[in-house]
């Protein structure tokens, strides 16, 4: 055997991967609630979120927020 | 805003691979082209995407309907799921003229309202349905 690399099928079904869910909508129309909301809901059920906002929406992140949901927030440039 | 949001999906799926990675992007982004960026960076990383969330906050809707009604339809049109946001500080008859104006773009609301849990579970399950659908 020349190379040790798993064989497709596994390669397909291996665990699910990352999901991106896009939440969008005017300024102020409850986005970034809405995703914390979401983020708690599913850190409940055992699942890891992070987030990608613009420029914008990184600071109502708080540590506290950060720390207790274990998650990592990214700010997005342009956009 | 490409670049910039692969490079990022990339960081993150490589330091703590999440389950489920939010998108919040600027107002001025509407659906069709967030799902072309969004698609941007599956040659170099796998992921599934979805689903694309509109919110139409129902206290402004008047206000943007006036002054960005092609904004409003943009975010609209190619959305999964639509919901018109902060209803529980609007009035009921007020919900039922956003449905008016709107019918034909969206035919399906969600009512949304944080103070309403029934509301969000709703949306929790249309994700969760999602990725395991996919």
């Amino acid at each position: 055997m020349l190379w040790a690399v798993p064989p497709l099928r596994d390669v397909i079904a291996e665990r699910k991967q990352m999901r991106v869910v896009c939440i969008s909508g005017t300024q102020d129309s409850g986005k970034t609630a809405v995703i914390k909301r979401l983020i708690a809901i599913l850190s409940a059920k055992g699942k890891r979120s992070a987030v990608i906002v613009n420029d914008h929406g990184k600071e109502v992140f708080d540590d506290d927020f950060i720390n207790r949901y274990q998650i990592q927030v990214e700010n997005l440039r342009g956009g | 805003m490409a670049a910039s949001l692969v490079q990022l999906k990339k960081k993150l799926k490589k330091a703590i691979d999440p389950d489920f990675l939010f998108l919040e992007p600027s107002e001025m982004v509407v659906t069709g082209e967030l799902r072309d960026v969004v698609k941007m960076g599956l040659r170099d990383i796998r992921y599934d995407i979805g689903p694309f969330v509109t919110l139409v906050d129902g206290p402004s809707f008047a206000f943007h309907w006036e002054e960005r009604p092609k904004l409003l339809l943009g975010h609209i049109q190619n959305a999964d799921r639509v919901a018109i946001s902060r209803v529980d500080i609007i009035d009921k008859k007020q919900v039922e003229h956003i449905r008016e104006i709107l019918h034909g773009a969206c035919n399906n609301f969600l009512l949304l309202s944080l103070q309403n849990s029934s509301s969000i579970d709703e949306l929790v399950q249309h994700i969760l349905l999602m990725a395991q659908e996919d």
